[in-house]
């Protein structure tokens, strides 16, 4: 018997290891210390060459570790951030920027004109800021005008300057460290102005920043920002429960109500700026008739889809621009009436004349590969299903594909004869909040509906009336003029239907709940630069 | 020690063995290259990103050589491979085999602690259910087995996350901070194992204690314990050994599972980042290195048994 109480003896310490050990040993939160847990993760910080991959995670991050001319708030306004004011020229194709004085970068070089065209000229090199081209392209130049002076030209008036500036890779470099550690360096190395500077970085694991104590608005509240990637969204809530992590991004709907029970915790929900909906490939018949399309609007229950499958964290859309998208101008919607849907098929001659449930095409079965990626957007299966049966109640067939998401975005720009699909789910979201350039990547005509698209004109959408009004918005500078301007061009959008439309869901983030000055922007980011106890 | 006669059969044995690891190691490189040439989409379109232009993607297909015919892709990258090139990582900018050396530290850990964990739990479990045969400890111990093969570890994982991370704040909830973090990822990812090789272990146990050179041992007037731990289970651990040896194949592809819950630096996650990034070279070589460790694993196991059974080795 005494080898079986050892036995036993071991049996019972190797639980008790594996149990008990660690008991206090974890530190408790830590007020000097901002952890942030992302849904992806960073594996590239500066703006050029892959431009902050992933997207949004390394965007994220140099929003703290850089500066730029200009800024956004949380509702997308303006502000100062080097630049301290700016003037246009009479002839709208230059605006001088007014530096801040006294501010540096990390490694102590003086912020100054010189460098800022330094790091403008970078941008508008295609070898080296590769992703970023259409926001860059109208940019003719910079100049220096004085010290604390810059002066930045166009080719033409250029109504998105204050946009490009003030996306994420309108971030101001260190020249010297881009000229002493090479082009490249700023992926992994990068030298910035903003309040943190890296400390140290792991790609696609963790990036661990540090206060900027010569920061030019003051000391910076935290020791430490850290960005830390953890996939799993059960997973970053328990972290934030836990208080292992204090911020976290991509919390799902059904996880809401947990951090919601939670005082300790609380959420941060901004409307995003992404209108999701199923794109339809309007060259190719039935689908290049307007009323078919429009029919096939009133077969889907978006209301439903946001307040059942969203829990009333979306809102189905009433234009191609989100709501709070600069320059949204809401349209009637496309009521749910599935009646409404046969009849105007009927009227088209979509008919079910066999009585099999679906209608007829030119003597065939009507039927649609729908494609779907699988988590790329919230719910997206869910909601593919979801329209799938609506649609098959109004007569037309549909078959799901669903798609992993490294081949989704790239399937989506196939030529339309190798496609393979009619309807795809998409939603375009403007990084710098523009609805001009929302639309005008949308729904300017392609130079060619045989090959892929020029940018994300997936559906082959073509209007002159539409090409002329984003032409003409493109060089308004002033903004309610521009505003008139792209109303008019989102009731055509909406009114000729290239998609189904859906719903604009709100991004959704959480956070320790004494930790203020955390933002979400509606351009998808959760911005943490601001971040204190 | 045996003589050099009776060793002989046994490397001819090994050296076989080793030579038909090398060459499925071939055949597999050989169809992940095909298979990931067959993936739908342009990897140049992909990796210029929208907004590209045609001259742009085309630039690109030119300098990643796929506009080259595929056999001769994939003698370059065989070629490559041989001299231990992985091609260049998109995402990382540069040689993906740094950033997977950095990673394959956690993930060793995490598969030798669930094995650690299988041994220390599972056979001593196996053991007291046999010893305790049809009484409660074997029914607790059988009940218990049944419960944890039927549990997918993802769910476990999420089950212990909640409990010992969010109700009791005992343990770190993903990230290899420490030893401690060990804990909860490495017993999600065992606990099929544990189940399994209690199961084992019991099956097997009780087969043996009914063997004649048992109650030879029991005649001669050995107690019950000192049979079962100086008789019986050394004939145990041939099959258990084995069964554990198999299994540490597929704890590699748990892992993946279990690193991505609990946001674990190993060299699954980067897989699964790698595939959904179009980083072909990362994939690829995170691919073979994966398919290395397994045939590995089967070869040392083949060496344990050589080494646990006589028999073996003039088979």
């Amino acid at each position: 018997m005494k080898t079986t109480r050892h036995l036993r003896r071991y049996l019972a310490a190797g639980l008790a290891c594996v149990f008990l050990a660690p008991a206090g040993a974890l530190a408790g939160p830590d007020d000097n210390t901002l952890i942030f847990g992302q849904r992806l993760s960073i594996t590239d910080i500066g703006p050029a060459y892959n431009a902050f991959l992933q997207y949004p995670s390394g965007y994220e991050a140099g929003f703290v570790i850089f500066d730029r001319l200009v800024t956004f708030d949380d509702q997308l306004q303006f502000h100062p951030q080097l630049a301290e004011s700016w003037t246009i020229a009479e002839d709208q194709k230059s605006v001088e920027f007014k530096l801040r004085s006294g501010a540096t970068f990390h490694d102590g070089t003086p912020i100054n004109a010189e460098a800022i065209k330094f790091n403008i000229e970078r941008m508008m090199d295609p070898e080296i800021n590769t992703t970023n081209r259409p926001l860059w392209d109208p940019i003719a130049g910079a100049e220096v005008v004085d010290e604390l002076t810059v002066r930045l030209l166009t080719h033409e008036p250029y109504a998105l300057l204050l946009n490009t500036l003030a996306h994420g890779s309108g971030a101001i470099l260190s020249p010297t460290a881009i000229m002493e550690n090479g082009q490249e360096s700023e992926t992994q190395n990068p030298v910035g102005s903003g309040p943190y500077k890296v400390e140290s970085f792991n790609p696609g694991l963790e990036l661990v920043l540090s206060a900027h104590d010569g920061y030019w608005a003051g000391k910076p509240p935290l020791d430490k920002v850290i960005f830390r990637y953890i996939p799993e969204a059960a997973t970053r809530v328990s972290a934030l429960q836990s208080g292992d992590v204090d911020v976290i991004d991509g919390v799902p709907t059904h996880l809401i109500a947990q951090i919601e029970s939670d005082d300790g915790l609380q959420i941060l929900a901004s409307p995003s700026l992404r209108p999701m909906g199923l794109a339809m490939q309007t060259t190719v018949p039935p689908l290049d008739n307007v009323n078919v399309r429009r029919a096939l609007n009133h077969a889907i229950p978006v209301d439903a889809i946001a307040e059942r499958l969203f829990l009333g964290q979306a809102r189905a859309s009433n234009s191609p621009l989100a709501f709070n998208t600069v320059g949204h101008h809401g349209n009637e919607q496309y009521a749910y009436d599935p009646d409404m849907a046969r009849n105007m098929l009927a009227a088209e001659g979509l008919t079910d004349s066999d009585g099999n449930g679906i209608v007829e095409h030119e003597g065939q079965d009507l039927s649609f590969t729908l494609l779907v990626p699988e988590g790329v957007f919230a719910n997206d299966v869910l909601i593919a299903e979801t329209a799938a049966a609506a649609l098959q109640e109004v007569g037309i067939g549909v078959e799901i594909r669903k798609i992993e998401r490294s081949s989704f975005w790239d399937t989506l720009r196939l030529p339309v004869a190798e496609a393979g699909w009619q309807i795809g789910m998409f939603g375009f979201n403007p990084s710098n909040a523009s609805g001009l350039y929302h639309l005008d990547s949308m729904y300017t005509s392609n130079p060619d509906n045989e090959g892929r698209p020029a940018v994300w004109n997936i559906t082959r959408y073509s209007n002159a009336d539409v090409d002329a009004l984003l032409a003409e918005a493109t060089v308004t500078v002033d903004g309610d003029a521009r505003a008139a301007i792209l109303a008019d061009a989102q009731e055509i959008i909406w009114s000729e239907a290239p998609y189904i439309w859906l719903q604009v869901n709100n991004i959704i983030s959480a956070s320790r709940a004494d930790l203020n000055g955390v933002e979400v922007w509606p351009v998808i980011f959760t911005i943490v630069r601001g971040g204190s106890y | 020690m045996p003589n050099l006669a009776d060793t002989t059969p046994v490397l001819r044995f090994l050296g076989f063995r080793c030579l038909r690891a090398v060459a499925i190691a071939f055949a597999v490189v050989t169809i992940i290259f095909f298979l990931f040439s067959m993936v739908p989409g342009d990897q140049a379109a992909y990796l210029a990103g929208p907004g590209s232009t045609q001259a742009e993607i085309d630039k690109l297909r030119e300098s990643l050589g796929l506009n080259d015919p595929l056999l001769i892709q994939y003698f370059r990258h065989v070629f490559g491979l041989l001299q231990g090139d992985f091609g260049t990582s998109e995402v990382f900018r540069s040689d993906p085999l740094p950033f997977i050396l950095e990673r394959i530290p956690a993930t060793l850990a995490l598969t030798a602690s669930a094995i650690g964990l299988t041994v220390v739990i599972g056979i001593p479990a196996g053991l007291i259910s046999a010893m305790f045969h049809t009484r409660a400890p074997d029914l607790a111990i059988s009940v218990s087995v049944v419960a944890l093969l039927a549990v997918p570890n993802f769910w476990l994982g999420l089950i212990l996350l909640s409990l010992f991370s969010v109700q009791l704040g005992w343990l770190p909830s993903f990230g290899f901070s420490g030893p401690e973090a060990l804990i909860l990822p490495s017993l999600a990812l065992a606990a099929r194992l544990i189940a399994l090789v209690a199961r084992m272990t019991r099956g097997v146990t009780i087969d043996e204690l009914g063997k004649d050179y048992v109650r030879t041992a029991r005649s001669k007037g050995l107690g019950r314990t000192a049979i079962l731990v100086r008789h019986v289970l050394r004939n145990v651990m041939i099959p258990t050994l084995t069964v554990i040896g198999l299994q540490t194949g597929y704890l590699l592809g748990g892992s993946v599972v279990i690193e991505r819950l609990f946001a674990w630096p190993g060299i699954g996650d980067l897989m699964i980042n790698a595939i959904g990034q179009r980083d072909y070279a990362v994939a690829q070589a995170v691919t073979i290195l994966f398919v290395i460790a397994f045939l590995a694993i089967n070869l040392i196991v083949e060496f344990l048994y050589v080494l646990i059974n006589p028999r073996m080795r003039t088979a």
